[in-house]
């Protein structure tokens, strides 16, 4: 029998015709995000039309009805991993155009919360990638480090996802008396660890084949830092 | 590798292309300049190719309503990775019967870009290989963005509007209060008192228990 009679979905009348089926955004690797309508003969995926507008919040819109400051907390949802840059992002540009200057102290704390935030959203990133290749240690490891952030920004904001810290002008509020001493030994416990090394030795262990992520991703010369 | 500021390459593209580049202007915070509606491809085209300029990514693509002057700008950011500069530039447009043409033989990104702003402002963008709704869905009415919409009530009967949580929870509140406020009846009092009641007064009765 040759091959192609063996597949499964071919059978009966119109075998070999292209079927068009539904992928998202309900199924598990779409997490509601966003819809495929696939047009697949077999196994193979001639063409896969996205729908994107499930993830749409009409941020843009809900911008025009509310107030300068009251937007701030909409930009926490742009990116919840990070969602300290979208604050200083959002903040930079009314100051912008306002002509405003951010007096030093929360210049520092500005930089200070987004650097952390920065640490928090790589470790997830480094984490889940080398999940994503088939190393499931380092994922926990980098979580348990991104707690300690969480507890660091949570002292020093209120909250551990959602931040709402930056103001046009400036922050929020200013760091307790013991917030420093207490990051600065935060600091010295991750640096000890040297996690994003043990992340990358791990991911040429578990498999043996750290090529995959080498080899990824050409790119043009000019696009090189 | 050369990065030129905004007025070098304002300059080039005067040079160039005369009358169709106006003026930088000096806009609150950051400087852009017009290009004309009817030369914006060849522009565009030229900003890509132009080894000095090598506008290489097509940054951003959005609009602005500005229903006082009958005008909707398109805007296009553009940057360069091999020079590392940047270009703001604005198009307008007729508020009644937007129509642009499209960018996206120059920069494949330009696809997403405009079906957003037409599905957003309702800019048509004359030449586009898939010009349908992309956020919203194919049978919205409207464009959202414009300064002067106004919600139509709902979607496909789902409604947009809903009671105040807080309405809800007092209700309740006020009802809890008034049942532990009144003390409990035996049954059988109950019933011979109903049983005295005419039938229009018993109803609300029975419902606000």
């Amino acid at each position: 029998m040759a091959l192609d009679q063996l597949v499964m979905t071919k059978f009966g009348e119109g075998a070999g015709e292209e079927m068009i089926l539904n992928m998202g955004p309900q199924h598990p690797s779409t997490h509601g995000v966003i819809n495929f309508v696939v047009h697949a003969d077999g196994e193979v995926m001639h063409k896969a039309v996205p729908q994107v507008g499930y993830l749409h919040r009409a941020i843009e819109k809900i911008g025009e009805m509310v107030t300068y400051p009251g937007f701030m907390p909409y930009t926490d949802r742009i990116d919840y991993l990070a969602a300290m840059f979208a604050n200083e992002g959002y903040a930079l540009a009314v100051e912008k155009l306002l002509g405003v200057e951010v007096p030093a102290p929360a210049q520092y704390l500005r930089a200070i919360s987004c650097e952390l935030n920065r640490i928090a959203s790589h470790l997830i990133s480094l984490g889940s990638m080398a999940m994503d290749i088939g190393a499931v240690t380092p994922f926990p490891y980098a979580l348990r480090e991104r707690e300690s952030i969480n507890d660091l920004l949570e002292a020093l904001c209120g909250a551990r996802l959602t931040y709402n810290y930056h103001r046009i002008g400036g922050v929020a509020f200013g760091m307790a008396d013991d917030w420093a001493p207490l990051c600065r030994k935060w600091l010295d416990h991750f640096l000890q660890r040297d996690l994003h090394r043990a992340i990358v030795r791990t991911r040429g262990d578990s498999r043996g084949d750290g090529d995959r992520l080498r080899a990824g991703g050409p790119q043009p010369a000019c696009f090189r830092i | 590798m050369t990065a030129l500021s905004f007025e070098q390459v304002h300059q080039k593209l005067s040079a160039r292309f005369g009358d169709a580049i106006g003026p930088i202007q000096p806009a609150k915070k950051d400087a852009f300049c017009t290009f004309a509606a009817a030369r914006l491809v060849e522009i565009c085209r030229f900003l890509k190719a132009e080894p000095d300029l090598w506008f290489d990514f097509l940054e951003d693509l959005t609009a602005t309503d500005h229903p006082k002057q009958n005008l909707i700008k398109v805007v296009y950011h553009f940057y360069s990775y091999r020079h590392r500069h940047l270009f703001i530039a604005k198009v307008e447009v007729n508020r009644q019967d937007p129509e642009v043409d499209t960018v996206e033989s120059v920069w494949k990104a330009a696809n997403w870009m405009e079906r957003e702003v037409f599905d957003l402002f309702g800019v048509r963008f004359k030449g586009h290989s898939d010009m349908r709704r992309v956020l919203l869905p194919d049978d919205w009415v409207g464009s959202p963005l414009r300064k002067d919409y106004s919600e139509a009530g709902g979607y496909r009967d789902i409604s947009n509007v809903r009671d105040n949580p807080l309405d809800l929870y007092l209700t309740m509140d006020r009802q809890l209060k008034a049942e532990q406020a009144t003390p409990e009846i035996p049954a059988d009092a109950k019933l011979a008192a109903d049983a005295k009641l005419p039938a229009a007064e018993k109803a609300p009765a029975k419902s606000g228990a």
